[in-house]
């Protein structure tokens, strides 16, 4: 018997500290999490508000992005607000099936272009299975992330559903621009140089953080982009020795003298803004 | 018995092809058997002749050519039963087919991971046909041989013709995914991964990372090798129910129709219902007191399963692991328990980590030239994790279990198996990354 107590202390004494530690974690500290996650050659971007409204952007091109999310999120958490589908590429979409599969997944916005593609099939057949809410991203919606956080879709124009994509579906990607406080944050998958154009064509865009577009591609963020955009800093999500080149030299020579992080070289990136000034971190 | 195991364990080993040679030495001895008074003579003879009805069984059960053998190199397109549970790898997945022109010429195709297929399915599999091919230290041949597996079709393309309707083994199927599903919901990754891995003995989506950091700490044994672990599963349950029931009985009973769930649950496949006998022996020993007395039942056990398949004794490392360690719980265990007499048990937590132990002595010779490399840190890895994998088992079993009623409940349970897994893969990593872990060679 005397065991027994001990036993139960222990435990409830253990599942105290579990619990205030849950507590002091889901307390809002006032700051947005950008994290640019390191799942190799492809994209993945978890977002969270301070007040822990999660949004994940791509999954990457396997497995890895579960890892990552284990490492970003606590322990007790298996639920994510929104997922962003840019576009259906492998490097994009491959994670984001065992994500759907794993985690309770609130709302899903993507372009719903057609691509050929057995990982795209089961993607939207286990969003079917899970009855959870699509929406076509279209330019101008508006998403609150509750706590100040805000995402405008900028692109695509129309919307793509059902749509046979003329040329490079690359270019049919979503660009989302995440507004807390005086801080933009603009992320758009693969997205080329026209893609580019029509989006600094259709207004100002001033950012602070930019996603990087297509790893580091040649034939994304030209010189004309980034002069408009004006970013303050930039990410690159690419694979460690990548059999594409990327990052690309002509892009890093156009980024010039913008600070730069790399998942390659630094793994996964952490950017935490009051809404004023931004603190990067990386992990390596 | 003992002879004819060797008879089998010689024709695994060497390609016995002078078959009059054994001929003669089989007459010559069948003759003196029949005709000699003098018993050191019968033995003798009686024993070559055991020994060589190893070896023609062993050649007999093994097909001399092959249906599917004229498609080698060619692209072909094969329509076939999946008649193994599927194993996911990252972005694939790999299928055992079974050929419906020739059900007994299986072939293992990796295809890609989505759409994912159902033990059962009819599949259409179309690639390069392939034979396998040793590696330098490594009889692949033969390993996948024991399985049925004579043929290989990387890069596949798989497409599904119809699902299996109904059927006791494709339930089972469908109840141990949904078991591992719900691991996969309430627990993180990869700590899920783990879990399916020590309870259900699936090494599916383990990051090869992870896995490399569990060979080079010595303890891959926990999740890697198919079968070994219910050995290990049916003493733990023991043990713990043994701290619930007064009565030893109703311990065995219990214990032992815990382990028939478990391999109901695991599939049922050859290696696990091997593994599981070899520990119910155990049990049964146990019960009776007679635990030194397992060897020779542990045998008869091993004759009858080779008579059913010889592949398995050199090339089936599950089965060799599970024969060790129950050798090890038997008598290894009795000492252990002596040497710590007088440590205090808490919740039978010393009684564990002394099977877990002795268990881990008497196969890690195997584990070693398995895996070819010596984990130097290994014993310092066992000791920290092993006390805590029945705990892992027990809270993954209830995880799995409650996930069937209510999501939530399932959750409540996977913190502490959460903290438990976190604390065994953080040893894990961190004793793996030190440079002289492991010497490889």
């Amino acid at each position: 018997m005397r065991k027994f107590k001990l036993y139960l202390t222990l435990s409830i004494i253990i599942a105290a500290i579990l619990v205030w530690f849950a507590v002091f974690y889901s307390l809002p500290d006032g700051r947005l999490k950008f994290y640019a996650l390191d799942v190799g050659q492809g994209d993945a971007i978890f977002i969270e508000t301070p007040r822990k409204t999660q949004v994940l952007i791509d999954g990457g091109p396997d497995m890895k992005v579960l890892g990552q999310l284990s490492a970003v999120m606590p322990f007790y958490d298996r639920s994510i607000d929104l997922l962003i589908l840019t576009h259906p590429q492998e490097d994009h979409m491959f994670g984001l099936v065992e994500v759907l599969k794993r985690y309770k997944v609130g709302k899903v916005l993507i372009t719903g272009v057609n691509y050929k593609s057995k990982t795209y099939e089961e993607f939207k057949r286990i969003i079917k299975e899970k009855n959870i809410s699509v929406t076509m991203a279209r330019a101008g919606q508006r998403i609150n992330l509750g706590g100040d956080g805000i995402i405008d879709i900028l692109y695509p124009r129309e919307n793509l559903s059902g749509v046979d994509f003329p040329g490079d579906v690359n270019d049919s990607s979503v660009a989302a621009l995440l507004r807390f406080g005086e801080k933009r944050f603009l992320t758009m998958g693969d997205a080329g140089i026209k893609e580019e154009l029509d989006i600094i064509n259709s207004g100002q865009v001033d950012i602070d953080v930019l996603k990087v577009s297509h790893h580091g591609s040649r034939f994304s963020t030209s010189a004309l982009f980034l002069e408009k955009t004006t970013p303050e800093i930039a990410l690159v999500s690419a694979g460690a020795r990548n059999s594409y080149g990327h990052p690309h030299k002509e892009t890093l020579e156009r980024l010039g003298h913008i600070p730069l992080y790399r998942t390659d070289t630094q793994g996964r990136i952490i950017v935490t803004t009051d809404g004023k000034s931004l603190i990067v971190r990386t992990e390596l | 018995m003992l002879c004819f195991i060797g008879g089998v364990a010689l024709r695994s080993f060497v390609f016995v092809g002078d078959f009059y040679l054994f001929f003669g030495f089989g007459v010559i001895a069948l003759f003196l058997f029949s005709f000699s008074k003098n018993p050191k003579v019968l033995m003798y003879s009686a024993a070559v002749i055991f020994s060589l009805a190893g070896v023609f069984w062993y050649g007999a059960l093994e097909p001399a050519h092959f249906k599917l053998d004229d498609s080698v190199g060619k692209k072909v397109e094969i329509e076939g039963k999946v008649a193994e549970y599927p194993e996911l790898k990252n972005n694939a997945q790999r299928l055992v087919i079974a050929p419906e022109e020739a059900p007994r010429e299986r072939i293992l195709v990796t295809a890609k991971r989505y759409p994912e297929f159902s033990f059962g399915d009819t599949a259409r599999v179309s690639g390069a046909l392939k034979k396998p091919e040793n590696f330098e230290k490594f009889n692949y041949v033969q390993y996948l041989a024991k399985d049925d597996i004579y043929f290989l079709m990387p890069f596949s393309d798989a497409t599904l013709v119809k699902e299996e309707e109904g059927g006791f083994l494709r339930g089972l199927y469908f109840f141990r995914k949904r078991f591992e599903r719900n691991i996969n919901n309430a627990l993180s990754f990869p700590q899920s991964t783990f879990v399916s891995g020590i309870i259900l003995g699936s090494d599916s989506d383990i990051p090869k990372e992870l896995k490399e950091a569990f060979i080079s700490s010595g303890v891959s044994h926990i999740t890697a090798l198919s079968g070994y672990n219910i050995t290990i599963i049916g003493i733990s349950i023991s043990l713990i129910l043994s701290y619930f029931f007064a009565s030893r009985s109703a311990t065995l009973f219990l214990s032992l129709g815990v382990v028939a769930v478990f391999v109901l649950i695991t599939g049922a496949s050859p290696s696990v219902t091997r593994a599981a006998v070899m520990g119910a022996a155990l049990l049964i020993a146990r019960y009776f007191g007679r635990e030194s007395g397992v060897l020779p039942v542990l045998i008869f056990a091993a004759f009858i399963m080779i008579i059913f398949n010889p592949k398995i004794l050199v090339f089936d490392i599950g089965f060799q692991m599970s024969f060790l360690a129950v050798l090890g719980l038997a008598y290894i265990a009795p000492f252990f328990s002596k040497k710590l007499e007088r440590w205090p048990d808490f919740f039978k937590l010393k009684e564990s980590f002394v099977s877990a132990i002795s268990a881990q002595l008497a196969v890690l010779p195997l584990a070693l030239l398995s895996f070819n490399q010596f984990s130097i840190i290994a014993p310092l890895a066992n000791m920290l994790i092993l006390p805590f994998i029945p705990l892992a088992m027990f809270f993954g079993f209830i995880v799995g279990a409650a996930g069937f009623f209510s999501a939530h409940l399932a959750q409540i349970f996977a913190y502490p198996l959460w903290l438990i897994t976190s604390y065994q893969l953080y040893i894990v990593e961190y004793l793996a990354h030190f440079s002289f872990a492991a010497i490889k060679f």
